[in-house]
């Protein structure tokens, strides 16, 4: 069995204490089953030792992400589908990341989206119908 | 309409429903080098990319863009670009250059020089490359576990079957979307039933994904699809941004993801802008190597008749699915949606995943029949059970499933319909009633479960989408309610979100919650005697099929006759117009039957009953020193006063033979046992007793069965063992006489 020997939730909560007694017991919530930044930083390492790097990217992306809102991460995606953000849209929520939710990777893969959806044509415009 | 019947009989097989098209690069309806696929190039300057496969930097696209950004290793791309196309086809079946040379030299290649490497080896050296390149060592398998109704019940025993047969992912989907929330628990609760550790997802629209993910309810999505031009992907409303981002996004709750791409798909949409499927595909992986994804499902998928309708299809199929394990991404190698009429065509295609192996050898076996595959799938489906367990005995190669018991399975269904049923009422949810439990247990499909209704059931499932419960919820309701063994199960799957060794490449679960993946049990094939080798108790299980008996065993009765013959000393030779009847040394003793069943004391009885009814007296003697038809009619007719004898094995095979003729050699021969009637037996008496008078006689046609040996072999094999076994070899020839209460 993947103990995770060392590894705690996101809740600080270690793994050896995630046990069915307590949960049968009333106790717990989904944020205390949810994976920690240090963990999917640690991911990270992994996948970076195996050479993979765009993996690791991935998971330092995803470590990044796991203090953002699920509203805020679905608000995220949605605006990067096509047509569907203005630029200004993209930029306000590349701050967010950068500035409130300390996810400057995220960040740049928002303004590197909304760099190349300018110059395709992908951005919703005050003419085009959005959402 | 053909004038030749057999070209008629032709037309009307399986094969001639399918569509064959010629080539049309311009529509895409190609699988490899189209006029418009570019030659392969690459130049880098200042650490970035500037020119890529004939395009400079300020003609890319929005794909080429993100390929040039995020999927190309710039640090090995040069030297990996400058190698001769062949020479890397020839490491990718080279067992003296490790796996991990091949990836880091593939990992600096662009897309037209990834399919240039693949057009180099025939469809033989591609299934070596897939079992040396795929990632995680040891194979495994993907189930679809749906059902038309959406009924709860029959997925949660559907599930519970599919993980008990030893599939390590369950994908679900929905036939009406508002039931994802159930679909998902249900797959779950019941995947933990049948075996600990399987995976689960529910395809459903990307944010309702994300949503039963964040609930606890999946832990894996694979919806994640992506294309390989610019207005096909925009037609799919999405972008590699917004693909990578859900994939960046899934990984932060904890999820595995793969992505989702397949040749044919561009063509289908009228978006291949003139380019090779392959071409387009490799641009797909370069993507989903780029977002990070750890893996994919790819072999053209939901498109496979398209590419099947083409000049080198499904080789062209297995191309890609080679082209993603180059890059290193976990490959779920399709075989799940419908590929052809016929299943000659069908299982020969499977062929070239099945025997590689494949991290997932379909991304979705119907574990249920066609008729409740909501994915428009079913290639093959429950129906196909047991052919594929034959296949993988046949061929020693382990496809990912394991037999199982009548018995066995269906504790496992109802365990797992019984603790739905908990959960439901845990949550308030609509009853799961007795009946239903009963017919999921025992049902063939959806079409023999009860009618639910529907309104309240998709009432209850939206608010538990929207309402606070979670699995926790599940977990509670399974452990106060006597399945604490599923609770402990389920929870461990969320607790192993939390650690998260299973978002690594390749990454399945063994019963024992311990990981499997790129990382743990990385595919070390070498060559022979490396790399996944199937053995022990592994190959064990697979040989045991509950339909191979054990040819040991004595026969089975299949009537009460019993012959018991009383021997009555040596046997002299005979005079006068008699028939003798030799018979096997195991005749009436070990053995009580022939090959088809037929009791040897009724065998006997109409031999005799035709001699008899010529006027011809018989002796009845057994050979003791030989079980070989030709010698046991030779020594007959050699104590026979006419001269005539029926030899007769055990197993049914007789002979009329006469004094004179070489051993080979006979009046008349019966080789097909399984032919053979009592009718048949009473007029091989009759014969023989018409030879002894020395008239004229009509030799015996018996009908000849192309099937007979097919059909019989094994156990005219094991019954002329046991024949053989009695033999006795300096035995003399004795008399036997019939009891009298076992005469017929």
């Amino acid at each position: 069995m993947s103990s995770g020997r060392g590894i705690a939730s996101k809740t600080g909560v270690p793994v050896e204490d995630l046990v069915l007694d307590r949960v049968a017991g009333g106790w717990g919530d989904m944020a205390d089953f949810s994976i920690a930044r240090e963990t999917l930083l640690h991911q990270a390492d992994v996948a970076a030792a195996g050479g993979r790097r765009q993996v690791a990217e991935n998971f330092r992306r995803a470590a990044e992400l796991v203090g953002v809102p699920d509203d805020m991460i679905l608000r995220i995606y949605d605006a990067l589908r096509p047509f569907r953000a203005t630029p200004s849209e993209l930029a306000t929520l590349a701050a967010q990341l950068r500035l409130q939710f300390h996810a400057p990777e995220c960040a740049r893969w928002v303004e590197e989206a909304a760099e190349v959806y300018a110059s395709r044509g992908l951005l919703r415009t005050v003419e085009s119908a959005g959402p | 309409m053909s004038q030749s019947r057999r070209f008629a009989v032709r037309a009307a097989r399986e094969i001639n429903k399918d569509t064959f098209i010629q080539e049309w690069p311009e529509a895409g309806l190609v699988m490899l080098g189209a006029p418009a696929d570019p030659r392969p190039s690459l130049r880098i300057e200042n650490g970035e990319i500037i020119e890529m496969d004939g395009k400079l930097r300020d003609q890319f696209d929005m794909i080429d863009t993100f390929v040039a950004r995020h999927s190309i290793r710039l640090d090995v791309a040069e030297e990996a670009m400058a190698t001769d196309s062949l020479q890397l086809a020839r490491m990718l079946v080279d067992i003296h250059v490790p796996r991990a040379d091949v990836i880091r030299r593939m990992n600096g290649l662009t897309a037209a020089k990834l399919v240039e490497v693949v057009s180099h080896l025939n469809v033989v050296e591609m299934m070596m490359a897939l079992q040396k390149m795929r990632v995680r060592r040891t194979p495994a398998n993907q189930a679809h576990v749906t059902n038309r109704k959406d009924s709860p019940a029959l997925l949660a025993a559907d599930a519970a079957e599919a993980a008990f047969r030893g599939f390590a992912e369950i994908e679900t989907t929905v036939g009406v979307a508002r039931y994802a929330p159930w679909n998902a628990l249900a797959v779950l609760v019941g995947s933990q039933t049948g075996r600990s550790g399987v995976l689960t997802q529910c395809a459903v629209e990307e944010a309702m994904s994300l949503q039963l993910a964040m609930k606890g309810l999946t832990t894996y999505a694979e919806t994640l699809s992506v294309y390989g031009t610019d207005p096909a992907f925009i037609d799919g409303d999405d972008t590699p941004w917004s693909k990578g981002f859900l994939a960046s996004a899934y990984a932060s709750r904890g999820v595995k993801i793969r992505f989702t791409s397949g040749t044919g798909s561009e063509a289908l949409m009228a978006h291949a802008n003139g380019h090779s499927m392959l071409y387009l595909e490799a641009l797909c992986l370069l993507m989903t190597k780029g977002a990070g994804s750890q893996g994919v499902q790819n072999g053209s998928i939901s498109c496979i008749a398209l590419p099947e309708s083409l000049p080198g299809g499904v080789a062209g199929v297995a191309a890609e699915n080679l082209l993603a394990a180059m890059l290193d991404l976990e490959v779920a190698t399709g075989n799940d949606a419908m590929a052809s009429h016929s299943d000659i065509r069908k299982s020969a295609k499977l062929m070239l995943q099945f025997l590689p192996g494949s991290d997932f050898i379909f991304s979705g076996y119907s574990s249920i029949p066609k008729q409740d595959n909501m994915f428009g799938g079913g290639n093959l489906d429950a129906d196909d059970l047991d052919d594929y367990l034959v296949l993988q005995r046949d061929m020693k190669v382990d496809g990912g499933l394991r037999p199982v018991r009548e018995e066995e399975t269906l504790a496992v269904r109802r365990r797992a319909a019984e603790a739905l049923a908990v959960v439901f009422e845990a949550f308030g949810f609509p009853p799961i009633t007795r009946a239903e439990i009963d017919r999921a247990v025992a049902g063939y499909a959806s079409s023999d479960m009860p009618d639910r209704d529907m309104a309240a059931d998709l009432a209850a499932a939206e608010r538990f989408l929207t309402g606070p419960e979670t699995v926790l919820g599940a977990v509670r309701a399974l452990a106060k309610n006597g399945f604490p063994d599923i609770a402990r199960n389920i929870l461990e799957i969320e607790r192993q979100r939390v650690i998260g060794d299973y978002l690594q490449p390749a990454a399945i679960f063994t019963r024992d919650f311990d990981v499997l993946s790129g990382v743990t049990d990385a595919n070390d094939y070498r060559g022979p005697g490396t790399g996944y080798r199937l053995t022990g108790p592994r190959w064990d299980e697979i040989c045991d099929i509950p339909q191979a008996y054990d040819p040991q065993l004595p026969q089975t009765p299949v009537s009460g006759i019993t012959l018991e013959l009383e021997e009555c000393g040596e046997t002299i030779v005979g005079s006068g117009p008699e028939v003798v009847i030799a018979v096997g040394p195991a005749f009436g003793t070990r053995l009580q039957q022939t090959v088809n069943d037929l009791p040897l004391a009724s065998v006997l009885g109409q031999l005799l009953a035709g001699i008899a009814e010529e006027g011809v007296p018989a002796r009845l003697i057994k050979i003791y020193r030989t079980s070989d038809l030709g010698q046991i009619s030779f020594e007959g007719s050699r104590l026979s006063g006419s001269g005539i004898a029926i030899g007769i094995q055990s197993k049914g095979t007789t002979v009329i033979h006469r004094r004179g003729l070489l051993p080979l050699n006979n009046l008349e021969l019966f080789s097909q046992a399984s032919q053979l009637s009592l009718e048949h037996y009473h007029r091989i008496g009759r014969n023989a007793a018409g030879y002894a008078l020395g008239r004229p006689v009509e030799p015996l046609l018996v009908p000849v069965d192309n099937m007979a040996r097919l059909k019989y072999i094994v156990k005219t094999t094991i019954l002329h063992r046991h024949e053989t076994e009695c033999v006795e070899s300096g035995r003399p020839p004795e008399l036997l006489r019939i009891k009298p209460r076992s005469r017929v």
